[in-house]
Protein backbone atom coordinates (compact mmCIF):
# COMPACT_ATOMS: atom_id res chain seq x y z
CA UNK A 1 0.00 0.00 0.00
CA UNK A 2 2.73 2.45 0.98
CA UNK A 3 4.91 2.19 -2.17
CA UNK A 4 1.86 2.52 -4.46
CA UNK A 5 0.45 5.45 -2.51
CA UNK A 6 3.80 7.28 -2.69
CA UNK A 7 4.05 6.63 -6.43
CA UNK A 8 0.58 8.09 -6.96
CA UNK A 9 0.83 10.97 -4.51
CA UNK A 10 -1.98 9.68 -2.28
CA UNK A 11 -1.58 10.27 1.46
CA UNK A 12 -1.67 7.17 3.66
CA UNK A 13 -3.43 7.81 6.94
CA UNK A 14 -3.27 5.24 9.74
CA UNK A 15 -5.53 5.95 12.67
CA UNK A 16 -5.80 4.23 15.97
CA UNK A 17 -2.50 2.57 15.15
CA UNK A 18 -1.80 -0.91 16.39
CA UNK A 19 -5.13 -1.65 18.03
CA UNK A 20 -5.73 0.79 20.84
CA UNK A 21 -3.61 3.79 19.87
CA UNK A 22 -1.42 4.03 22.95
CA UNK A 23 2.22 5.07 22.47
CA UNK A 24 3.45 1.46 22.46
CA UNK A 25 1.04 0.71 19.60
CA UNK A 26 2.17 3.77 17.66
CA UNK A 27 5.82 2.75 18.14
CA UNK A 28 5.11 -0.78 16.92
CA UNK A 29 3.44 0.62 13.79
CA UNK A 30 6.39 2.98 13.23
CA UNK A 31 8.80 0.03 13.38
CA UNK A 32 6.83 -1.78 10.69
CA UNK A 33 6.79 1.31 8.48
CA UNK A 34 10.50 1.80 9.01
CA UNK A 35 11.10 -1.78 7.89
CA UNK A 36 8.97 -1.29 4.77
CA UNK A 37 10.78 1.96 4.00
CA UNK A 38 14.20 0.29 4.28
CA UNK A 39 13.20 -2.76 2.25
CA UNK A 40 11.82 -0.60 -0.56
CA UNK A 41 14.36 2.23 -0.27
CA UNK A 42 11.61 4.75 0.40
CA UNK A 43 12.59 8.02 2.04
CA UNK A 44 9.52 10.13 2.73
CA UNK A 45 8.07 12.65 5.11
CA UNK A 46 5.68 11.35 7.70
CA UNK A 47 3.74 12.65 10.67
CA UNK A 48 3.33 10.99 14.04
CA UNK A 49 0.40 12.09 16.17
CA UNK A 50 0.41 10.55 19.62
CA UNK A 51 -2.76 10.28 21.67
CA UNK A 52 -1.62 9.29 25.14
CA UNK A 53 -2.42 11.90 27.75
CA UNK A 54 -0.64 12.15 31.09
CA UNK A 55 -2.45 12.23 34.42
CA UNK A 56 -1.17 15.73 35.22
CA UNK A 57 -3.00 17.18 32.22
CA UNK A 58 -6.18 15.41 33.26
CA UNK A 59 -5.82 16.66 36.83
CA UNK A 60 -5.49 20.26 35.62
CA UNK A 61 -8.57 19.91 33.42
CA UNK A 62 -10.42 18.33 36.32
CA UNK A 63 -9.60 21.29 38.57
CA UNK A 64 -10.74 23.70 35.85
CA UNK A 65 -14.07 21.86 35.62
CA UNK A 66 -13.28 20.76 32.06
CA UNK A 67 -13.71 17.03 32.64
CA UNK A 68 -17.02 15.21 32.84
CA UNK A 69 -18.05 11.53 32.67
CA UNK A 70 -19.99 10.20 29.74
CA UNK A 71 -23.02 8.79 31.52
CA UNK A 72 -23.51 6.10 32.70
CA UNK A 73 -19.75 6.19 33.43
CA UNK A 74 -19.10 7.25 37.02
CA UNK A 75 -17.52 10.55 38.15
CA UNK A 76 -13.73 10.49 38.47
CA UNK A 77 -12.09 11.16 41.83
CA UNK A 78 -8.44 12.15 42.21
CA UNK A 79 -7.80 8.84 43.97
CA UNK A 80 -9.29 6.93 41.05
CA UNK A 81 -7.27 9.00 38.57
CA UNK A 82 -4.12 8.03 40.47
CA UNK A 83 -4.88 4.36 39.79
CA UNK A 84 -5.07 4.96 36.05
CA UNK A 85 -2.17 3.40 34.19
CA UNK A 86 -2.89 4.63 30.67
CA UNK A 87 -5.13 7.26 29.10
CA UNK A 88 -5.77 7.96 25.43
CA UNK A 89 -7.89 10.65 23.82
CA UNK A 90 -9.84 10.24 20.60
CA UNK A 91 -8.54 12.86 18.19
CA UNK A 92 -10.77 14.42 15.56
CA UNK A 93 -9.98 15.41 11.97
CA UNK A 94 -8.00 18.57 12.81
CA UNK A 95 -4.62 17.06 13.81
CA UNK A 96 -4.74 15.00 10.58
CA UNK A 97 -5.50 18.14 8.55
CA UNK A 98 -2.55 19.86 10.16
CA UNK A 99 -0.24 16.94 9.32
CA UNK A 100 -1.46 16.98 5.72
CA UNK A 101 -0.92 20.74 5.60
CA UNK A 102 2.67 20.17 6.67
CA UNK A 103 3.15 17.84 3.74
CA UNK A 104 3.11 14.46 5.43
CA UNK A 105 2.83 11.63 2.90
CA UNK A 106 2.02 9.17 5.63
CA UNK A 107 0.40 9.78 9.01
CA UNK A 108 0.55 7.42 11.97
CA UNK A 109 -1.89 8.45 14.64
CA UNK A 110 -2.65 7.04 18.06
CA UNK A 111 -6.26 6.76 19.27
CA UNK A 112 -8.49 8.52 16.77
CA UNK A 113 -12.20 8.90 16.15
CA UNK A 114 -12.70 6.15 13.55
CA UNK A 115 -14.20 8.35 10.76
CA UNK A 116 -11.44 10.97 11.12
CA UNK A 117 -8.86 9.09 9.02
CA UNK A 118 -11.33 9.04 6.11
CA UNK A 119 -12.82 12.50 6.54
CA UNK A 120 -9.72 14.63 7.21
CA UNK A 121 -8.41 14.96 3.65
CA UNK A 122 -11.89 15.56 2.24
CA UNK A 123 -12.70 18.30 4.75
CA UNK A 124 -9.30 19.89 4.14
CA UNK A 125 -10.18 20.03 0.46
CA UNK A 126 -13.43 21.80 1.25
CA UNK A 127 -15.97 18.98 1.27
CA UNK A 128 -18.90 19.04 3.66
CA UNK A 129 -17.90 17.76 7.08
CA UNK A 130 -21.23 16.07 7.82
CA UNK A 131 -21.09 13.98 4.65
CA UNK A 132 -17.37 13.29 4.97
CA UNK A 133 -17.71 12.11 8.57
CA UNK A 134 -20.81 10.04 7.85
CA UNK A 135 -19.04 8.40 4.91
CA UNK A 136 -16.05 7.78 7.20
CA UNK A 137 -18.33 6.12 9.71
CA UNK A 138 -19.46 3.64 7.08
CA UNK A 139 -16.01 3.10 5.56
CA UNK A 140 -14.42 2.39 8.93
CA UNK A 141 -16.52 -0.78 9.16
CA UNK A 142 -16.28 -1.36 5.42
CA UNK A 143 -18.26 -4.41 4.31
CA UNK A 144 -19.94 -4.90 7.69
CA UNK A 145 -22.32 -2.35 6.12
CA UNK A 146 -22.81 -4.52 3.01
CA UNK A 147 -25.03 -7.52 2.38
CA UNK A 148 -23.96 -10.21 3.04
CA UNK A 149 -21.82 -8.55 5.68
CA UNK A 150 -18.13 -9.21 6.18
CA UNK A 151 -15.46 -7.82 8.43
CA UNK A 152 -12.71 -8.51 5.93
CA UNK A 153 -13.70 -6.84 2.64
CA UNK A 154 -13.05 -3.25 1.59
CA UNK A 155 -15.53 -0.57 0.64
CA UNK A 156 -15.08 2.38 -1.72
CA UNK A 157 -16.59 5.77 -0.91
CA UNK A 158 -17.28 8.50 -3.47
CA UNK A 159 -17.82 11.94 -1.98
CA UNK A 160 -19.64 14.68 -3.89
CA UNK A 161 -20.72 18.20 -3.00
CA UNK A 162 -24.06 17.16 -1.49
CA UNK A 163 -24.00 13.37 -1.37
CA UNK A 164 -21.76 10.36 -0.98
CA UNK A 165 -21.96 6.86 -2.38
CA UNK A 166 -20.63 3.61 -1.00
CA UNK A 167 -19.77 0.51 -2.98
CA UNK A 168 -18.32 -2.82 -1.81
CA UNK A 169 -15.24 -3.98 -3.74
CA UNK A 170 -16.02 -7.68 -3.54
CA UNK A 171 -18.56 -8.46 -6.30
CA UNK A 172 -20.17 -11.03 -4.01
CA UNK A 173 -21.48 -8.19 -1.81
CA UNK A 174 -23.95 -5.37 -2.27
CA UNK A 175 -24.74 -2.17 -0.47
CA UNK A 176 -28.47 -1.93 0.07
CA UNK A 177 -30.42 0.90 1.70
CA UNK A 178 -31.17 -1.61 4.42
CA UNK A 179 -27.56 -2.72 4.99
CA UNK A 180 -26.19 0.83 5.03
CA UNK A 181 -28.98 2.35 7.13
CA UNK A 182 -28.82 -0.58 9.56
CA UNK A 183 -25.11 -0.01 10.01
CA UNK A 184 -25.92 3.42 11.42
CA UNK A 185 -27.42 1.62 14.42
CA UNK A 186 -24.32 -0.42 15.09
CA UNK A 187 -22.79 0.11 18.55
CA UNK A 188 -24.69 3.37 18.99
CA UNK A 189 -27.28 4.50 21.50
CA UNK A 190 -29.13 7.00 19.32
CA UNK A 191 -28.73 6.59 15.55
CA UNK A 192 -30.00 10.09 14.74
CA UNK A 193 -27.42 11.99 16.79
CA UNK A 194 -23.87 10.67 16.74
CA UNK A 195 -21.49 12.63 18.97
CA UNK A 196 -17.82 12.92 18.04
CA UNK A 197 -14.88 15.24 18.56
CA UNK A 198 -16.01 18.86 18.28
CA UNK A 199 -19.64 18.22 17.45
CA UNK A 200 -22.38 15.84 16.48
CA UNK A 201 -23.33 14.14 13.27
CA UNK A 202 -27.06 14.78 12.80
CA UNK A 203 -28.83 12.16 10.67
CA UNK A 204 -32.39 13.44 11.14
CA UNK A 205 -32.55 14.58 7.50
CA UNK A 206 -30.41 11.81 6.04
CA UNK A 207 -31.70 10.05 2.95
CA UNK A 208 -30.49 6.60 1.89
CA UNK A 209 -31.23 5.76 -1.76
CA UNK A 210 -30.44 2.73 -3.90
CA UNK A 211 -28.44 4.09 -6.84
CA UNK A 212 -27.98 0.77 -8.57
CA UNK A 213 -27.80 -2.87 -7.63
CA UNK A 214 -24.67 -2.45 -5.50
CA UNK A 215 -24.33 1.25 -4.65
CA UNK A 216 -26.16 3.30 -2.03
CA UNK A 217 -26.31 7.08 -2.22
CA UNK A 218 -26.55 9.04 1.04
CA UNK A 219 -27.41 12.71 1.46
CA UNK A 220 -28.64 15.17 4.08
CA UNK A 221 -26.25 14.27 6.93
CA UNK A 222 -25.12 17.34 8.85
CA UNK A 223 -22.24 18.09 11.17
CA UNK A 224 -23.22 20.46 13.96
CA UNK A 225 -20.23 21.87 15.85
CA UNK A 226 -20.61 21.93 19.61
CA UNK A 227 -20.19 25.13 21.58
CA UNK A 228 -17.05 23.78 23.22
CA UNK A 229 -14.71 21.32 21.54
CA UNK A 230 -14.54 18.09 23.53
CA UNK A 231 -12.40 14.98 23.24
CA UNK A 232 -13.39 11.56 24.50
CA UNK A 233 -10.94 9.94 26.90
CA UNK A 234 -10.49 6.26 27.54
CA UNK A 235 -8.42 5.19 30.52
CA UNK A 236 -7.72 1.98 32.37
CA UNK A 237 -6.51 0.88 35.74
CA UNK A 238 -4.78 -2.39 36.51
CA UNK A 239 -7.07 -4.71 38.43
CA UNK A 240 -4.51 -7.48 38.99
CA UNK A 241 -3.37 -10.73 37.41
CA UNK A 242 -5.66 -13.55 36.40
CA UNK A 243 -5.47 -17.35 36.42
CA UNK A 244 -8.29 -19.53 35.12
CA UNK A 245 -9.05 -23.23 35.21
CA UNK A 246 -11.51 -24.78 32.77
CA UNK A 247 -13.52 -27.84 33.75
CA UNK A 248 -16.68 -29.73 32.95
CA UNK A 249 -19.22 -31.54 35.11
CA UNK A 250 -21.48 -34.42 34.03
CA UNK A 251 -22.71 -35.87 37.31
CA UNK A 252 -26.45 -35.11 37.68
CA UNK A 253 -26.31 -35.18 41.47
CA UNK A 254 -23.61 -32.53 41.50
CA UNK A 255 -25.23 -30.49 38.70
CA UNK A 256 -28.47 -30.44 40.71
CA UNK A 257 -26.75 -28.63 43.57
CA UNK A 258 -24.02 -26.71 41.75
CA UNK A 259 -24.76 -23.43 43.56
CA UNK A 260 -24.27 -25.09 46.95
CA UNK A 261 -21.07 -26.79 45.74
CA UNK A 262 -19.65 -23.46 44.59
CA UNK A 263 -20.64 -21.82 47.85
CA UNK A 264 -18.94 -24.62 49.79
CA UNK A 265 -15.75 -24.35 47.73
CA UNK A 266 -15.69 -20.57 48.23
CA UNK A 267 -15.95 -21.02 51.98
CA UNK A 268 -13.12 -23.54 52.01
CA UNK A 269 -10.88 -21.22 50.02
CA UNK A 270 -11.70 -18.22 52.21
CA UNK A 271 -11.12 -20.26 55.32
CA UNK A 272 -7.79 -21.62 54.10
CA UNK A 273 -6.35 -18.19 53.26
CA UNK A 274 -7.99 -16.11 55.98
CA UNK A 275 -4.83 -15.78 58.04
CA UNK A 276 -2.69 -14.82 55.06
CA UNK A 277 -4.75 -11.62 54.65
CA UNK A 278 -4.71 -11.94 50.91
CA UNK A 279 -6.85 -9.78 48.71
CA UNK A 280 -8.24 -11.81 45.82
CA UNK A 281 -11.25 -12.18 43.58
CA UNK A 282 -12.57 -15.69 43.04
CA UNK A 283 -15.32 -16.37 40.54
CA UNK A 284 -17.03 -19.44 39.10
CA UNK A 285 -18.66 -18.83 35.75
CA UNK A 286 -20.90 -21.76 34.94
CA UNK A 287 -21.80 -22.34 31.30
CA UNK A 288 -25.07 -24.19 31.10
CA UNK A 289 -26.33 -22.06 33.96
CA UNK A 290 -26.40 -18.31 33.21
CA UNK A 291 -22.76 -18.32 32.07
CA UNK A 292 -23.46 -15.98 29.14
CA UNK A 293 -25.97 -13.52 30.55
CA UNK A 294 -25.27 -13.58 34.28
CA UNK A 295 -27.76 -11.48 36.18
CA UNK A 296 -29.52 -10.34 32.99
CA UNK A 297 -30.64 -13.92 32.31
CA UNK A 298 -34.41 -14.25 32.53
CA UNK A 299 -34.54 -18.04 31.97
CA UNK A 300 -32.90 -18.76 35.32
CA UNK A 301 -33.10 -22.53 35.31
CA UNK A 302 -30.52 -25.05 34.21
CA UNK A 303 -31.70 -27.90 32.03
CA UNK A 304 -28.32 -28.89 30.70
CA UNK A 305 -27.05 -32.41 31.33
CA UNK A 306 -23.52 -31.05 31.53
CA UNK A 307 -21.92 -27.84 32.73
CA UNK A 308 -18.79 -25.93 31.75
CA UNK A 309 -17.12 -24.28 34.70
CA UNK A 310 -14.49 -21.58 34.59
CA UNK A 311 -12.77 -21.04 37.89
CA UNK A 312 -11.17 -17.61 37.89
CA UNK A 313 -8.84 -15.99 40.38
CA UNK A 314 -7.60 -12.39 40.17
CA UNK A 315 -5.06 -11.08 42.66
CA UNK A 316 -2.26 -8.54 42.98
CA UNK A 317 0.37 -10.89 41.56
CA UNK A 318 0.32 -13.81 39.15
CA UNK A 319 1.68 -16.10 41.89
CA UNK A 320 -1.20 -15.34 44.25
CA UNK A 321 -3.75 -15.76 41.45
CA UNK A 322 -2.17 -19.11 40.52
CA UNK A 323 -2.32 -20.26 44.11
CA UNK A 324 -5.95 -19.24 44.70
CA UNK A 325 -7.06 -20.77 41.41
CA UNK A 326 -5.23 -24.03 42.03
CA UNK A 327 -6.56 -24.32 45.58
CA UNK A 328 -10.13 -23.64 44.42
CA UNK A 329 -9.76 -26.10 41.54
CA UNK A 330 -8.45 -28.95 43.71
CA UNK A 331 -11.06 -28.21 46.40
CA UNK A 332 -13.85 -28.36 43.84
CA UNK A 333 -12.41 -31.54 42.31
CA UNK A 334 -12.70 -33.40 45.61
CA UNK A 335 -15.54 -31.53 47.28
CA UNK A 336 -17.87 -33.86 49.20
CA UNK A 337 -21.32 -32.60 48.39
CA UNK A 338 -24.64 -33.99 49.67
CA UNK A 339 -25.53 -37.41 48.23
CA UNK A 340 -22.24 -37.81 46.34
CA UNK A 341 -21.72 -41.29 44.89
CA UNK A 342 -18.92 -40.44 42.47
CA UNK A 343 -16.02 -40.20 44.90
CA UNK A 344 -13.02 -40.11 42.54
CA UNK A 345 -13.39 -36.51 41.34
CA UNK A 346 -16.07 -33.97 40.47
CA UNK A 347 -14.52 -32.26 37.45
CA UNK A 348 -13.48 -33.22 33.92
CA UNK A 349 -10.47 -31.17 32.84
CA UNK A 350 -10.05 -30.85 29.07
CA UNK A 351 -6.38 -29.86 29.39
CA UNK A 352 -3.29 -30.71 31.34
CA UNK A 353 -2.01 -28.54 32.91
CA UNK A 354 -5.48 -27.48 33.97
CA UNK A 355 -4.74 -23.88 34.95
CA UNK A 356 -3.93 -20.98 32.63
CA UNK A 357 -2.15 -17.78 33.47
CA UNK A 358 -4.14 -15.04 31.74
CA UNK A 359 -1.76 -12.26 32.76
CA UNK A 360 -2.53 -8.68 33.68
CA UNK A 361 -6.14 -7.54 33.87
CA UNK A 362 -7.27 -3.98 33.22
CA UNK A 363 -10.65 -2.30 33.55
CA UNK A 364 -12.01 1.00 32.27
CA UNK A 365 -11.93 3.75 34.84
CA UNK A 366 -12.03 6.74 32.51
CA UNK A 367 -14.72 7.25 29.93
CA UNK A 368 -14.92 10.99 30.02
CA UNK A 369 -15.15 14.11 27.90
CA UNK A 370 -12.49 16.74 28.23
CA UNK A 371 -12.84 20.31 27.02
CA UNK A 372 -9.93 21.58 24.95
CA UNK A 373 -8.93 25.06 23.81
CA UNK A 374 -8.05 23.78 20.35
CA UNK A 375 -8.62 20.44 18.59
CA UNK A 376 -4.83 19.94 18.36
CA UNK A 377 -4.10 20.79 22.00
CA UNK A 378 -3.66 17.18 23.16
CA UNK A 379 -2.35 15.81 19.88
CA UNK A 380 0.98 17.35 18.84
CA UNK A 381 1.94 16.68 15.22
CA UNK A 382 5.55 15.53 14.94
CA UNK A 383 7.14 15.44 11.48
CA UNK A 384 9.78 12.75 10.92
CA UNK A 385 11.36 10.75 8.11
CA UNK A 386 10.52 7.19 7.21
CA UNK A 387 14.19 6.32 7.61
CA UNK A 388 16.29 7.38 10.57
CA UNK A 389 19.62 9.24 10.46
CA UNK A 390 22.32 6.63 9.89
CA UNK A 391 19.97 4.34 7.95
CA UNK A 392 20.37 6.36 4.76
CA UNK B 1 -52.76 -11.25 14.95
CA UNK B 2 -50.12 -12.19 17.49
CA UNK B 3 -46.69 -12.87 15.95
CA UNK B 4 -43.23 -13.58 17.26
CA UNK B 5 -40.55 -10.95 16.68
CA UNK B 6 -38.45 -13.65 15.02
CA UNK B 7 -41.11 -13.96 12.29
CA UNK B 8 -41.22 -10.25 11.43
CA UNK B 9 -37.63 -9.16 12.11
CA UNK B 10 -34.67 -9.65 9.83
CA UNK B 11 -32.11 -8.84 12.51
CA UNK B 12 -32.24 -9.08 16.29
CA UNK B 13 -28.88 -8.36 17.90
CA UNK B 14 -27.06 -6.95 20.90
CA UNK B 15 -23.75 -5.12 21.22
CA UNK B 16 -21.88 -2.69 23.43
CA UNK B 17 -22.45 0.98 22.89
CA UNK B 18 -19.37 2.06 24.78
CA UNK B 19 -18.18 0.09 27.83
CA UNK B 20 -21.13 0.98 30.05
CA UNK B 21 -24.11 0.33 27.78
CA UNK B 22 -25.71 -2.56 25.93
CA UNK B 23 -27.76 -1.78 22.87
CA UNK B 24 -30.33 -3.99 21.13
CA UNK B 25 -31.35 -3.62 17.49
CA UNK B 26 -34.52 -5.07 16.02
CA UNK B 27 -34.61 -4.53 12.26
CA UNK B 28 -37.94 -5.37 10.64
CA UNK B 29 -38.52 -6.93 7.23
CA UNK B 30 -41.57 -4.92 6.17
CA UNK B 31 -42.17 -1.18 6.45
CA UNK B 32 -45.85 -1.75 7.24
CA UNK B 33 -45.13 -4.19 10.05
CA UNK B 34 -42.43 -1.89 11.44
CA UNK B 35 -44.95 0.95 11.55
CA UNK B 36 -47.54 -1.23 13.27
CA UNK B 37 -45.07 -2.31 15.93
CA UNK B 38 -44.05 1.34 16.48
CA UNK B 39 -47.69 2.45 16.51
CA UNK B 40 -48.59 -0.17 19.11
CA UNK B 41 -45.62 0.87 21.27
CA UNK B 42 -44.90 -2.80 21.94
CA UNK B 43 -41.17 -2.37 22.37
CA UNK B 44 -41.09 -0.07 25.37
CA UNK B 45 -38.95 0.53 28.43
CA UNK B 46 -41.14 -1.64 30.66
CA UNK B 47 -40.83 -4.62 28.31
CA UNK B 48 -37.04 -4.35 28.15
CA UNK B 49 -36.81 -3.94 31.93
CA UNK B 50 -38.93 -7.05 32.43
CA UNK B 51 -37.01 -9.12 29.85
CA UNK B 52 -33.67 -8.35 31.45
CA UNK B 53 -34.88 -8.23 35.04
CA UNK B 54 -33.62 -4.68 35.58
CA UNK B 55 -35.29 -1.57 37.02
CA UNK B 56 -37.00 0.49 34.33
CA UNK B 57 -34.69 3.47 34.99
CA UNK B 58 -31.76 1.34 33.77
CA UNK B 59 -33.33 1.35 30.31
CA UNK B 60 -31.65 4.39 28.80
CA UNK B 61 -33.64 4.86 25.61
CA UNK B 62 -35.89 3.30 22.99
CA UNK B 63 -35.43 4.83 19.52
CA UNK B 64 -37.35 4.13 16.32
CA UNK B 65 -35.04 4.54 13.32
CA UNK B 66 -37.17 4.81 10.21
CA UNK B 67 -34.44 4.69 7.53
CA UNK B 68 -33.57 1.14 8.67
CA UNK B 69 -37.06 0.04 9.78
CA UNK B 70 -35.48 -0.52 13.16
CA UNK B 71 -36.21 -0.17 16.83
CA UNK B 72 -33.26 0.24 19.14
CA UNK B 73 -33.24 -0.19 22.90
CA UNK B 74 -30.28 0.65 25.11
CA UNK B 75 -29.72 -0.36 28.72
CA UNK B 76 -27.10 0.34 31.32
CA UNK B 77 -24.80 -2.63 31.75
CA UNK B 78 -25.01 -4.26 35.19
CA UNK B 79 -21.22 -4.72 34.99
CA UNK B 80 -19.13 -2.63 32.59
CA UNK B 81 -17.29 -4.32 29.72
CA UNK B 82 -14.16 -6.14 30.88
CA UNK B 83 -14.82 -5.53 34.58
CA UNK B 84 -14.45 -8.47 36.99
CA UNK B 85 -17.48 -10.74 36.89
CA UNK B 86 -18.53 -9.62 33.45
CA UNK B 87 -19.46 -12.40 31.01
CA UNK B 88 -19.74 -10.85 27.54
CA UNK B 89 -17.00 -8.30 26.77
CA UNK B 90 -18.56 -7.17 23.46
CA UNK B 91 -22.15 -7.70 24.56
CA UNK B 92 -22.82 -9.71 21.41
CA UNK B 93 -24.88 -12.52 23.01
CA UNK B 94 -27.40 -10.68 25.14
CA UNK B 95 -30.21 -10.60 22.58
CA UNK B 96 -31.79 -14.02 23.24
CA UNK B 97 -34.68 -12.86 25.51
CA UNK B 98 -35.91 -10.70 22.60
CA UNK B 99 -36.31 -13.80 20.43
CA UNK B 100 -39.23 -14.91 22.61
CA UNK B 101 -41.16 -11.65 22.42
CA UNK B 102 -44.42 -11.57 20.52
CA UNK B 103 -46.43 -8.55 19.42
CA UNK B 104 -49.92 -7.83 18.13
CA UNK B 105 -49.99 -6.63 14.51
Amino acid sequence: MIPEALKNGIPVIIGTAGGSGANSHVDWTLEIINEIALENALDFKMAVIRAEIDKETIKQKMNQGKLRPLPPAPELSEAELEKTVRIVGQMGIEPFMKALQEGAQLIVAGRAYDPAVFAALAVKKGYDQGLAVHMGKILECACIAASPGSGSDCMLGYLGADYFRVEPLNPARKCTVMSVAAHTLYEKTNPYILPGPGGVLDLNQTKFEQENDRIVRVSGSKFIPSEKYTIKLEGVKKVGCRTVSIAGARDPIMIGQIDAVIQGVRERVDDNFKEAELDYYLNFNVYGKNGVMGELEPANRSVSHELGIIIEAVAATQEIANMICSFARSTMLHYGYEGRISTAGNLAFPYSPSDFKAGEVYAFNLYHLIEVDSPEELFPVEIISSVKEGQR
Amino acid sequence: MRVKLTEIAEVIRSKNSGPYELTFDIIFKEQEVFEKVCGGNFINKELIAKLYRIPVEKVIDIVEFKPAKAIKATIERPISSGELGETDVYGAQQHAPLLLVDVEI
